[in-house]
């Protein structure tokens, strides 16, 4: 090859680029046209770019579930890092199919149905907040065809056929989200609420009762007294019994305790009850009145060790 | 409203998930496209573009923003990419990876035809190169990156780049003319 076919060849990349000055490009031009092997170099180079025309577009589902993929382990690690429990955590949740992802990463947003059945009220939930984020996330949704790509998912869903080619459609409509909030927002204390009282993953629960020993929210309180003399489940009672005891005292957090200690079914639940009692000074007549109240089969058990804990302040 | 790299990145340190995905959404299919030329199967491309976002995650507080983050993804795309292809060394070899990945075309013309073969015949020839000399035939023909962008993934000079490209090329050029004998 002569030397100078090679001064134009180390040219093409400031060719292609289109950085080359008038005179530069003039002499390559003229050379090209006296030199069939250089011009046959310059085609491959624009022969290549035609190769990455053809590289194929993996879909946009692919793509969604990729980096579902990834949200997914990165929260498995995190969670083995922080040495969290997992024995409840539904692990393999987010690899099974994308539609099951998306209804229970959905379970964190659920419309306000499930506070309205208890007695705790609803706090305002922040609008523009969620509106914002809603619109920002579903645009970029913009063009997927699959069901699971929707921005919206559908639970709780019956279908009704009408006459007249009509549909009564009976659904909740569920969104997940996720936003960066301070600790004192209303959307975080209406979403802890709501996975506290919703039916959400225990995870989620038990992170969301934990949050609320640090932000003192009285519907957040309510929710975690509701969760204490109501949840099936002894471990969540366990810890809202533990998460409680550490609130303020007062009579909202007494009261919440001696009714653990009268109905609870759980002997160790009664006795935890009855112990922070007893580390609050309560009197022991009402402690025992109430232990008495109970008719339960656990009263002997409980009641022996009310006198023995009382005993050194009567 | 958009949010810059930066911002983004300032927000997945800061605990969201939400920014990281939008990283995710901003870059996937560059660093698929990277990925696939190492891989050449769209599906292998997809395993190592989810390993390069969960590397990316995992080493956030090392990226110092000296640099900008798509070069800095792009690097750890490439060092997946010859992770990959240490790893599958052994199972694939060269004759597996066929000429049929390219998508076919509807060639109706010869020219069609001819081009078609041409890309295949391209493609293919693209592992005789060194995993350094693939990502920046990638990046400047594939991707369009400008050669001072490549310099930064490649942490050299504009010079070098310039010559790695020019070598990738003739190396091309000279396995092309062998194909066809």
């Amino acid at each position: 090859m002569m030397n100078e076919c090679l001064r134009f060849q180390e040219m093409f990349e400031s060719y292609l680029g289109d950085a080359l000055t008038g005179p530069e490009r003039e002499s390559l031009r003229s050379h090209l046209e006296s030199c069939a092997e250089c011009a046959a170099l310059l085609e491959l180079h624009e022969d290549l770019a035609l190769v990455g025309r053809a590289i194929p577009e993996p879909t946009d589902t692919d793509l969604l579930v990729m980096r579902r993929s990834v949200m997914a382990q990165i929260t498995r690690q995190e969670r083995r890092k922080a040495n969290e429990v997992p024995w409840w955590d539904p692990r393999g949740l987010f690899q099974l199919h994308p539609a099951v992802s998306v209804t229970a990463a959905a379970a964190l947003i659920i419309a306000g149905i499930f506070v309205g059945r208890f007695s705790v009220g609803q706090p305002k939930l922040d609008d523009g907040l969620v509106m914002d984020e809603m619109y920002r996330q579903a645009s970029t949704q913009k063009g997927l065809s699959d069901y699971w790509d929707t921005p919206l998912s559908y639970t709780n869903v019956a279908v009704r056929p009408l006459r007249g080619n009509r549909l009564d459609l009976s659904f909740d409509v569920c969104r997940h989200m996720n936003v960066v909030t301070s600790t004192d927002s209303p959307l975080a204390k209406d979403v802890l609420l709501h996975a506290i009282l919703a039916p959400s993953t225990m995870g989620a629960k038990m992170k969301a009762m934990s949050l609320t020993s640090e932000i003192p929210d009285p519907q957040l309180q309510d929710a975690m007294i509701f969760t204490l003399h109501n949840d099936p489940t002894l471990a969540v009672r366990l810890e809202a019994l533990a998460i409680i005891a550490r609130y303020p005292y007062d009579n909202h957090t007494q009261d919440a305790l001696l009714t653990t200690l009268r109905r609870d079914e759980s002997v160790q639940m009664r006795l935890l009850a009855l112990e922070y009692l007893v580390n609050r000074k309560v009197d022991p007549e009402l402690l025992q009145q109430t232990i008495k109240s109970a008719r339960l089969e656990s009263d002997t058990a409980v009641m022996q060790r009310a006198v023995t804990l009382t005993a050194d302040y009567q | 409203l958009t949010f810059s790299d930066d911002a983004l990145i300032e927000e997945t340190r800061g605990g969201s998930r939400l920014a990281f995905d939008q990283l995710m959404q901003r870059y996937q299919r560059l660093v698929f496209r990277v990925s696939y030329t190492f891989a050449r199967q769209p599906e292998d491309a997809l395993d190592i573009t989810q390993e390069v976002f969960l590397k990316a995650y995992k080493n956030l507080g090392a990226y110092q923003g000296r640099g900008t983050f798509k070069s800095w993804l792009l690097r750890i795309t490439h060092n997946q990419a010859i992770d990959w292809l240490r790893k599958h060394k052994r199972h694939r070899g060269h004759g597996e990876l066929t000429l049929d990945n390219i998508p076919e075309v509807a060639a109706t013309q010869e020219s069609e035809l001819y081009m078609h073969e041409q890309r295949k015949i391209l493609m293919s020839e693209m592992e005789g190169l060194n995993p350094k000399q693939r990502l920046a035939v990638s990046l400047r023909y594939f991707e369009e990156m400008p050669i001072r962008d490549i310099a930064e993934v490649l942490e050299c000079s504009q010079g070098v780049v310039k010559s790695i490209l020019f070598r990738s090329v003739e190396k091309l050029r000279n396995r092309v003319a062998l194909q066809r004998g």
